[in-house]
């Protein structure tokens, strides 16, 4: 669909629907601000004592991105089952993290950071490599989502791009401002109920009107190749997305945040149960691509194949339900994104790098200023519209894959060394975007994991280094 | 053509019903788990 085509939803309804669920957001959000006793360690980390519900449901909910309910029928569509299972495999990232989280709990229990990880167990040059890192991921991933979120409600809505773009980033800046990581996690429960109870709705309507042996009659009938489960580029396509989302978890400040965020005695079952949750989302929506497929209907832009599907079966009411879902799922990625790494700049540069004597009450100033100064930054860099950001985050597939292996020999290997953490980061790193360039950018994360797991385990076989960890703990 | 024959494993009915309304019943099943997990934590004082 153009950016001048007719859009799905009156902008009357979707301004509507905006006011409404910003006004929501916003409310519940200082609402629960105002809990628990105002320090820094409150407003980054939610007192640090969330329970299972809410972890499991914030973790659900920054992984649900705009993407998971947009990209998701695309691949379903394009690549037919393997294009869903290789999008739901991302889920692998969260539950293979699960037993690391628990970990980090028990060895950081005044841990902030990831930042805060790599700088005591590697020294301030590996956490310099993985700064630049996380720096280049995050900043791609918070403009995809800024980006996304102009493109989305412009065509779900006739939004002006500008307009859809300050109005999701703004509504998640205020709440995040004024409730901090409370703020983040107590929406987050509401915004993930929500997009799962739409979903479901969608979906089972959607299939209530084209049965499911009609869909797979047709696909046999006119798309066999959707429906083989040898299909080679699947293969290593599934591979390519559980690597990238381990790379993802494993180094991102969002996830070690809710880590640090819930009390220890959750914290493995929530990282499990909110990675098989998120694993039902790409396949409910990815199902979508696949009835669009088998109805052979006609699409002028393929990633608009869910709002398109929902409209075309349920009328306004479904591209309704369909504006609800994407604004929750990009709501609860920027919120996430926002606080978390705000919180990492406030700890690792300011606190850590910049003014180690800066007080409790400077530290939590600081982590508000750096929540607007990133929404300002977000703003700015996809004010100009670029139409190519996916391949940007792809391209950081090479980059976060390399930290997956010194995360992990880290936390659970003494003899890890710390020369090799950077050679392994660096070298991953270079081998995985020379196979985006060279090979395919699906082969990026699979490259650099497999590059920086050899330099890790031989470097610190050659030279082990006797790492004690009671040095992790050190205090706020 | 016979290779790709070869390397070929279609789907049947059965199996690609089992897993889309699989999809559907795990991500309804996960609304219930986390209303249900909310409900006891809140009765008890442990949601925050």
């Amino acid at each position: 669909m153009s950016a001048d085509a007719a859009p799905f939803l009156a902008p009357g309804i979707a301004w509507a629907l905006v006011v409404l669920f910003s006004v929501l957001w916003i409310a519940l959000g200082m609402a629960w601000g105002r809990r628990g006793n105002g320090d820094a360690d409150d407003f980054m980390l939610a007192g640090r004592n969330i329970g299972l519900a809410l972890s499991t449901a914030t973790l659900m909910a920054s992984w649900v991105t705009g993407n998971t309910t947009l990209l998701a029928p695309e691949f379903g569509y394009r690549t037919g089952l393997w294009g869903m299972f290789s999008y739901a495999l991302a889920g692998l990232g969260l539950i293979l993290f699960a037993p690391l989280a628990s970990r980090i709990k028990q060895l950081m229990p005044n841990g902030r950071t990831s930042g805060d990880f790599i700088r005591l167990r590697y020294g301030r040059l590996a956490w310099w490599v993985f700064m630049v890192i996380t720096a280049v991921y995050t900043l791609g991933f918070l403009m995809t989502q800024a980006m996304g979120a102009g493109l989305l409600l412009q065509a779900l809505s006739g939004f002006d791009y500008h307009v859809g773009m300050v109005v999701v980033i703004g509504v998640a800046t205020v709440y995040t401002l004024f409730g901090g990581m409370r703020a983040v996690i107590g929406t987050d429960f509401i915004q993930s109920l929500l997009i799962m109870v739409l979903l479901a709705v969608v979906a089972v309507l959607a299939f209530r009107q084209f049965p499911m042996p009609e869909v797979h009659s047709r696909l046999i009938a006119a798309h066999p190749d959707r429906l083989d489960l040898l299909l080679p580029a699947g293969l290593l396509i599934a591979w390519n997305s559980a690597l990238f989302s381990m790379g993802e978890v494993f180094h991102n400040n969002i996830w070690w945040s809710r880590v640090f965020a819930s009390r220890r005695s959750v914290v493995m079952t929530s990282f499990v149960l909110g990675g098989l949750a998120w694993m039902s989302v790409p396949l409910v929506t990815g199902s979508i691509g696949l009835v669009a497929l088998a109805r052979d209907l006609p699409l002028e832009q393929v990633n608009m194949v869910f709002p398109v599907m929902a409209a075309d079966l349920l009328g306004s009411g479904g591209a309704a339900l369909v504006f609800v879902v994407v604004f929750a799922s990009l709501t609860s990625t920027l919120d996430s994104l926002l606080a978390s790494t705000a919180d990492l700049l406030a700890e690792d540069v300011y606190f850590r790098l910049l003014r180690p004597q800066a007080s409790d009450a400077q530290l939590k100033q600081a982590a508000r200023q750096m929540v607007v100064g990133l929404a300002v930054v977000t703003l700015a860099l996809s004010w100009p519209r670029l139409d190519s950001l996916a391949s940007v985050l792809f391209f950081t597939g090479a980059l976060v894959a390399s930290t997956v292996w010194p995360v992990a020999c880290g936390l659970y290997w003494p003899s890890a060394n710390r020369s090799a953490a950077i050679v392994a980061m660096v070298a991953g790193s270079a081998v995985g975007l020379t196979a985006y360039v060279l090979i395919a950018p699906y082969c990026a994360a699979v490259f650099s994991a497999a590059v920086s797991a050899v330099v890790m385990v031989v470097g610190s076989r050659w030279q082990p280094e006797r790492f004690d960890f009671n040095l992790l703990k050190e205090e706020g | 053509m016979v290779m790709s024959l070869l390397l070929t494993v279609l789907v049947d009915q059965h199996w690609f019903g089992l897993v889309l309304v699989g999809s559907q019943i795990a991500l309804i099943c996960s609304v219930f788990a986390l209303l249900l997990i909310w409900w006891v934590e809140w009765r008890n004082g442990r949601v925050w």
